[in-house]
Parts: C-alpha cells; structure tokens; sequence
C-alpha cells in the first residue's frame, strides 16, 4: 500500500537514437507549414499572397522557431540554475509577470509600450521573478513550493491583468487574446531581434555551462571549488528572464515550451550542462514550430483563430503532471507553528455575525458612489432590488469558498491549498466554457450543472492521478494546478472563438456580481445552508485526516472513502461559490488562514469561522468594488483576488523559517 | 518455508485462540519479495519483539499485522477471525498502531490528539461520553502525559511525542498494541521509560505488545518472546535468552557477536565482537 511504496526513481530512459525522431519530427512540421501555407495562400490575389508569404508567414516560421530556442533555453539555464527540474518561465511567474507589465503600461503609459516594450516586459517578468524566489526561500527553494509559488504569482498576476483589460473596456479584449501567445507576424523586425537575442543568450550560455553543472551538486560543493555560486546563478536567470520577457513582449505567453524542451533535452540522453545547453534550443524550436505549423494548418482549414501559447499549455500540463512523482523533495523541516487558541470561541463567532450584519446594512444603505449614507427610505428602497441580489450571492459564495478552503487545507495539510489553486474553479470554468459552446444561452440551472460537472471531473482526474502516482499532500496540489492551467488554456481557447459565449465567460472569470438575478442568489443561498452544515458534521473526519492515511487508517476510518466524501464536497461547494463570485477571489486562501491565524484552531469551530470570515470578505469587497470606482463596477472577484494576492505574498513569508 | 520451532513456556490461554495466527502470508512489491510466505503464532498477553537487520522485512511484517498493508498471499487471522473480517473502527478498537514517524500533527494539542483516539467508539457524530472522557484521563496517566495536555504536539521533544502517540493508542481502548521502532528518535533514557511504559501495559493491564526494535539488548530485556527476521523470513523465534547467543546473533545479524552475563542479574547482553 502507499506507505509501502518507495518513491517512484525519475529514470531517464536514454533513447538509442533521438536524433534521427526529433528530425522526423522537424520535417513533418515542415510539410505541415508548407501544406498550411499553400491552404492560407490559395485564392489570394497574387500580389498580396506573395508578400503575405515574405512578410508573414515565412517571419512567423523563422519566429516559431527561434521562439521555441529561446524559450527552451530558458527553460534549460532556469532548471540547471534553481535545480529545478520542473522550471519554466510559465511555471516560476515570469511570463504572467511581464504579460501584467505590458497590460499595465499600455493602460497608463501607453508612450512606454512604443518605445520600450521589451525592458517593460522584463520588468514585469523579473519583478514576478523575485517575488517567487523570495517566498520560496522560506522553504529552502524546495522544488515544489517554488512552483507552487510561481503559479500561485501567475494567477494573481493573471487576475491583475484580465481586471486592467475589464477596466480599459471592450477594446481591450484583443489584449487578452494575446495573452493567450498567437505568433502571427508582419514582418521581419521581431524576428531578426529575437534572432539576435538568442544568440547571444546561447553564447552566454556556453560561458555559464561549467559553473553551471558544479551548481548542479550544492552550493557548498561549487564554493569549495572557487565557484561564486550567488553571481553564476543570478546571471543564468537574467539571461533566462531576459529570453522569456522578449518572447511574451512579442507574441504573448506561450506555456511550458521551455520545460517539455528542456525535459525532453534530458529525455533524449543531454546529461552535462553543456548537452543540454544545446539540445534543449533545438527541440524548443522544433516543438514550436510543429505546434504552430499545426495551428496554421487548423485555423487555414477550418478559418479559426488559435492561439499557440494556449495549444502549447495543453500539452504542457499534463507533462508537468507527468514530471510531478519524480521532482526530488527537500526534506521540509517539521513547521512548528504555534497557532493562537481562542479561550471562547463562540463569543468570536458572535461578533463576526454582528460584523457581517453591519456590513450588510451598509451595503444596502450606503450611496451608490460610497461618498454617504442614503437618507430617505425611498431611495433605499428604489436600490434594494438591485443590491441584496448580489449582496446575497457574495455573502453565500464567500462563506462557501471558505469551507471549502478549510476542507482542502486539513485534507492536504497544507496551508496554501485551497479550491482556486487546486484547480477546482478552473475545472469549473472548464466545465461553463464546454457547456457555453454547445448552448450559449444556458439557464443558471444548467450553468450549475456545468460547473460542478467541471469541478467534479478535475477533481477526479487529480486525485486518481494523486492515487496512482502516490503523490503526497505537496504534489497533489502541484497537481491540482496543472490541471487549472490545462482547464485554463481550455478556456482561452474557447474565449478565443468570439462570439457571446466569450463575453460570458470573461465575465465570469472576473467574478462580476453586477448581473447576479434574484434566482441565481436564492439559489446560492440554498446551496449554502445546506452544504456548510454537511462540512460542520464532518468536522472529526477533518480532524483526522490531517494526520495522513497511516494513522487515519489506524483510528479505523477509511482515507480513501472519507477523503474521496470530503474533497468531493469542497468541489460542489466551490463550483457553486464560483458561479457568482468567480474562480480568482483567493477567499477560499484568505478565510480559512485568517481564521486560524485569529485563533479557531479546531476544525469545527475553523469551518464556522472561516465561513463568517469568507462571507464578510466578500460582502466588503463587494460593496467596495462597487462604489470606489463609481460609476464603473470593478469586478468583485478580481477586486477580491487583489486583497488576497498580496495577503498569500506576506502570508507565506511569514513562515518561520 | 519451514516454521522454526515453537518455543514451549509461552503459555497459551487454554482454547484461546492466539493473538495472531499469520499463515503463509507474504508480501511483494513491483516484482520484489519484501516478505516470503511465512507462518506464525503470536500470543495475546505477551511482549513480542520483532529484530532483525535493515530491510529485512519487520516494518512490512507489522505493517501486514496492523492491516496498514494486505498480505499478497495466504491468510492472517486476529484474535481467531480473519483480519479483513473486521469493520474499519471495530478493528481500530481492538489494535492500535503506532507508525514509525508519526505524522504532523497540523497545530493539536496533546489532549485533542489522544482524544481522536476515540474515534472508533464514537465515530463521526456521536458525542464524547463520559466513558470516552474516562478512557482518555486513563491513558494520559498510563503515560504521564497530563503535564503536557495543552502544549501543541508538533512542539514536543521527540520522547514526549512518543508518549503522546502512545497515549492515543491506548484511548482506542485497544487490547492489542503494534509499534514500529517506537524507540528509534529517542535518546537512552527516553529509550528506557518508553519500553518501560510497554513492559508496565503488559504486566499490569494485559495488554499484547508486538513492537519493532533495533537495540537487541533493550528487546531482550523487556520482550517476553523474540522473532528474528532476515532478506525476508524467520531466521530465529524464542525466548530472549534462547536468541541471545553468539551463534544465533550472528546468523541473523552476519556480524561476529559476543554475550556476556550481566553483573548483578546475570541477564544476556550483546556486543560486536
């Protein structure tokens, strides 16, 4: 059984002869660009096919390939420099990071976009960059929480850019598009400075690639041998960023080409740095560039638009997913976190209730541009339709978010799982995008369905993943999100399609309550009172599953039924939850952390207060999302997600170290 | 495989059936034996000590009595009845298991962790009787770890965190205790009172012991019967002082050894030779 098991080795099967597949490979993208180019050609005038063929597509060929080196070099100095083998600059933040910078300066300063693009992305990229090296230092750079954190980063900086885009209105949509990594070009410009870029990166590459392999043994090792480990590594992540940014400045995010290269450079016998350094470039390219000569030929026959960042995402998380069982683990020294205990909790849970009523009045009486209070009952009573329906939804959804936080935090031990980095909202989202495009005027009732059907079904194929590579609480959240940036890149794909059901899908990703109906509330509210009571029964099952199989199996309760009965339950609730409030709120995160930290330290008197503690989150952001920027209505997930970002950043820097 | 032969003096509660009865069970994992098909007879009142060297199959073998792990061949049977024949928390009532690391304990203090130790008598909704209560005050006093009741578990030196464990165990109300290495993060004292504690469980409430032991000097002085293992199967099984003996000791640790008389009562104690 699990506990039997040793860890499963990450064997790397030299292949006899690599060269000649990834050769294959390349001529089959070959004929597949050729085939795609003849197909966008045809029936062009001939003046214009030529220059279409001079001008753009051969550029995006050339593009696609030095893109895919450049990123796959990248990915090849950021795993040898952090000894990361999962490393990527989607996985490490880099990408979100410089895509935030770019969205933020072409809002506010638009003159900065023309003249410095590049150095605004790298920016961005580094800023994100430090960030997850500063957070992941609490934990010794362990591996997995460094990627926790870079994915935790590239959500929040995801959710900053869709509110900037929201904010700049309708025209920014096509940013976000491009988000989503589509390579098309219009000439050579970008091409020939990509070109330049990356030779000088392998260069310096090349001059890194000894320090580099003695960095690879541990930095005591590397000093011992006159290695300065701290400059070699920070200069191998300046080359890596610097590559990673350019690529985003131009053509958008393009998921994880840099860790299938790199991790297939291995796969295909690179052992020394220097292989490496060489291989990886050139399966990036060859990846790139089959992918994007397969979306060229899609979107030439079948007249779509597909992005190629979104399509790459697609194969990579599963690859991350593949990876996870074999990441080495540092040994994670035993926390010994002394939580606050309230003598009296109840007498807490009271005043949270008084909080969250005078929060509710508030919301319902205060003026539409929160300047004062509205004085006569007639206007109150003008307003009141429009207001509880959403103050309703929020309140429920926020309580519902955070039982199920509380939930995923005991199941995994883990104080940073909960529903939106689990992937069980984008699971959701997922589920909404597959019903919307089969039905994009759906009822709440359907769109219900969908959801917890999406949830429920990334749950699923998490944990039976979890189960049979045995992944440990840690994993199964590394797992949880690259499943989300599968079921996200999914979703992009939809939005992409145009159409009504991308608009409906944006606005559900920005947590807008602004359209929440009566019934839609009602049924909120429903859902609510009958799940977190479910959750409070459960609280024992909670109580000791925190103590892993072993000993849950010891008490005699069996891990798998009651695991299965409780994260199933955090997915219905946080399916519901995400129908009105969205899957970037992070209330499910702050709440339950919150709570605890505040001093309801039992899993009963936890779930009661973190639910108190979600509602009244959200019914603050939510009244503040919508009077401070009046009349514009910020979205009140994103808005919340902006709380609750930072909140994450102070929350794991805390952690003793 | 043959079964060594069973030592006599053990007394065995006349048509009582044994504590456990393992016949030909054995366990393999990917391809590899970890434990070949083996029979054996514990009895219920004793201390039994399972030795021998690393990777040798003890932890698998408590693993396998503690229904922590299935056999991937022939039957174990606890108490007369086939072990997969008992419910999940009416087995937990009966055995409790100590693993070799005990988990975090994500912030409990000692009291709610022994507390969880009732779970199989109250399951998930009932409420804590004063007959729970009473058990719990018990096995606080058992091991003398009332004094630290509030402090957080995860904050414990490593012998107060053993006797907490232990304490929870002995709230299962389990007549049967199978702990693995119990004593191997502990210093020689806390060794010694861990152990004692044990021997003490046995002597006075009729508990059976099956512990797992890497100091054959402390298994011999506080087991009442020891079974050796090695690559997998019973190398030895009797009495301590029938295993402690030069021969015997090197065979299952292929290491020369040596025994001598303890000064004062004379009890075996080894050393490497």
């Amino acid at each position: 059984m699990t506990d039997l098991q040793p860890s499963l080795a990450f064997s790397l099967t030299v292949k006899s002869r690599p060269f000649v597949g990834w050769f294959l490979l390349f001529a089959v993208a070959m004929t597949l660009f050729t085939e795609a180019s003849r197909l966008a050609l045809d029936g062009l005038a001939p003046g214009f096919a030529a220059r279409y063929l001079i001008d753009g597509l051969a550029p995006r060929g050339v593009f696609a390939l030095l893109g895919g080196a450049g990123l796959g070099l990248a990915g090849a100095l950021l795993q040898r420099a952090l000894r990361n083998p999962a490393a990527d600059p989607s996985t490490l933040g880099i990408g979100a990071g410089a895509q935030l910078a770019l969205s933020a300066a072409t809002l506010f300063a638009p003159a900065l976009i023309t003249e410095a693009r590049s150095l605004v992305a790298f920016a961005g990229g580094a800023v994100a960059l430090t960030v997850v090296l500063l957070l992941s230092r609490a934990r010794q750079y362990d591996p997995v929480t460094m990627i926790l954190c870079g994915i935790v980063v590239s959500l929040v900086c995801g959710a900053l850019s869709a509110s900037l885009i929201l904010a700049g209105g309708d025209y920014m949509l096509s940013l976000y598009l491009w988000g989503g990594g589509a390579l098309a070009q219009d000439g050579w410009r970008d091409a020939i400075v990509l070109g330049a870029l990356v030779s000088g990166a392998i260069i310096a590459a090349f001059l890194l690639r000894r320090p580099l392999a003695l960095l690879g043994l541990s930095d005591e090792t590397a000093r011992g041998l006159g290695v300065s480990s701290g400059a070699i590594r920070l200069s191998a992540i300046i080359v890596a960023t610097l590559l990673a940014t350019t690529i985003t400045a131009f053509v958008g995010i393009i998921g994880f080409v840099g860790l299938m290269a790199a991790t297939l450079a291995r796969l295909s016998g690179a052992r020394t740095a220097k292989a490496q350094f060489l291989a990886a470039p050139v399966i990036g390219a060859i990846l790139l560039f089959a992918t994007d000569s397969l979306v060229l030929l899609i979107d030439a026959v079948f007249e779509t638009s597909t992005a190629t960042g979104a399509v790459t995402a697609l194969v990579g998380g599963p690859l991350l997913l593949w990876l996870l069982p074999g990441l080495p683990q540092r040994p994670a020294a035993a926390v010994a976190v002394a939580f606050r205990r309230l003598a009296r909790p109840l007498a807490c849970l009271a005043g949270l209730v008084a909080l969250i009523v005078l929060a509710a009045v508030i919301a319902l009486l205060l003026e539409p541009d929160g300047a004062g209070f509205l004085l006569d009952i007639q206007a109150v009573a003008a307003l009141f339709p429009l207001r509880w329906p959403r103050l309703l939804a929020g309140l429920c959804a926020g309580a519902m978010l955070a039982v199920s936080g509380v939930i995923l935090q005991r199941f995994t031990a883990n104080p940073i799982a909960s529903p939106e980095v689990l992937g069980i909202s984008s699971g959701a989202g997922l589920g909404l995008a597959a019903l919307l495009v089969v039905s994009p005027y759906a009822g709440t009732g359907a769109e219900l369905a969908a959801t917890v059907a999406g949830a429920l079904t990334a749950l699923a194929a998490i944990l039976a993943f979890a189960r049979a590579a045995r992944l440990s609480p840690d994993r199964l959240l590394l797992g949880g999100i690259a499943v989300a940036s599968l079921a996200g890149a999914g979703v992009t794909l939809v939005m992409a399609r145009g159409g009504p059901e991308s608009t409906r899908l944006l606005d559900w990703m920005s947590g807008s309550t602004l359209r929440v109906s009566a019934g839609l509330a009602l049924g909120e509210a429903a859902l609510a009172i009958t799940l977190v009571p479910l959750a409070l029964v459960a609280h024992r099952w909670l109580a000791i599953l925190a103590l892993g199989p072993t000993a849950t199996r010891g008490l005699g309760l069996s891990p798998r039924k009651a695991g299965t009965l409780m994260v199933t339950l955090a997915a219905v609730l946080t399916a519901a939850a995400t129908l009105a409030v969205g899957p970037l709120s992070f209330v499910g995160l702050m709440a339950p952390h919150l709570a605890r930290t505040i001093g309801f330290a039992r899993p009963r008197s936890q779930i009661a207060g973190a639910a108190l503690i979600g509602a009244l989150l959200m019914a603050v952001t939510d009244t503040a999302a919508r009077s401070l920027a009046f009349p514009y209505q910020l979205p009140t997930g994103l808005f919340a997600a902006l709380v609750g970002g930072p909140y994450l950043v102070v929350m794991v820097l805390r952690k003793p170290r | 495989m043959t079964m060594p032969d069973k030592p006599g003096g053990f007394e065995s509660g006349a048509g009582e059936a044994p504590l456990f009865r393992v016949e030909g069970a054995g366990f393999a994992l990917a391809g590899r034996v970890i434990l070949e098909p083996m029979d054996l007879s514990l009895e219920a009142g004793c201390v039994h000590g399972l030795i021998g060297p690393n990777g040798s199959g003890k932890s698998t073998l408590v693993k396998l009595l503690a229904r922590q792990a299935s056999p991937h061949c022939g039957r174990i049977a606890f108490a007369g009845k086939p072990i997969a024949d008992y419910g999940d928390r009416d087995f937990a009532r009966r055995l409790g298991y100590l693993p070799q690391t005990p988990p975090p304990t994500d912030g409990m203090t000692a009291r709610e962790l022994i507390t969880l130790g009732r779970y199989p008598h109250h399951g998930a909704l009932g409420r804590l009787s004063r007959n729970d209560r009473s058990s719990i005050a018990q096995a606080m006093a058992k091991t003398a770890t009332e004094a630290f009741a509030d402090r957080p578990v995860d904050a414990m030196s490593g012998g107060e965190r053993q006797r907490v464990w232990l304490a929870m165990m002995l709230a299962q109300g389990a007549d049967c205790l199978v702990l693995d290495e119990p004593t191997s993060a502990l210093d020689v004292a806390h060794q010694a009172e861990m152990l004692k504690i044990l021997r003490k469980l046995c002597d006075d409430h009729r508990h059976s012991v099956v512990v797992v032991l890497h100091d054959i000097n402390m298994a011999a002085r506080i087991c009442d019967r020891l079974i050796a293992l090695k690559g997998g199967r019973i190398v030895a099984d009797g009495a301590p002082a029938a295993i402690m003996r030069a021969e015997t000791l090197r065979e299952i640790y292929d290491v020369a050894m040596g025994v001598f008389a303890r000064p004062g009562d004379g009890a075996p104690v080894s050393y490497v030779a």
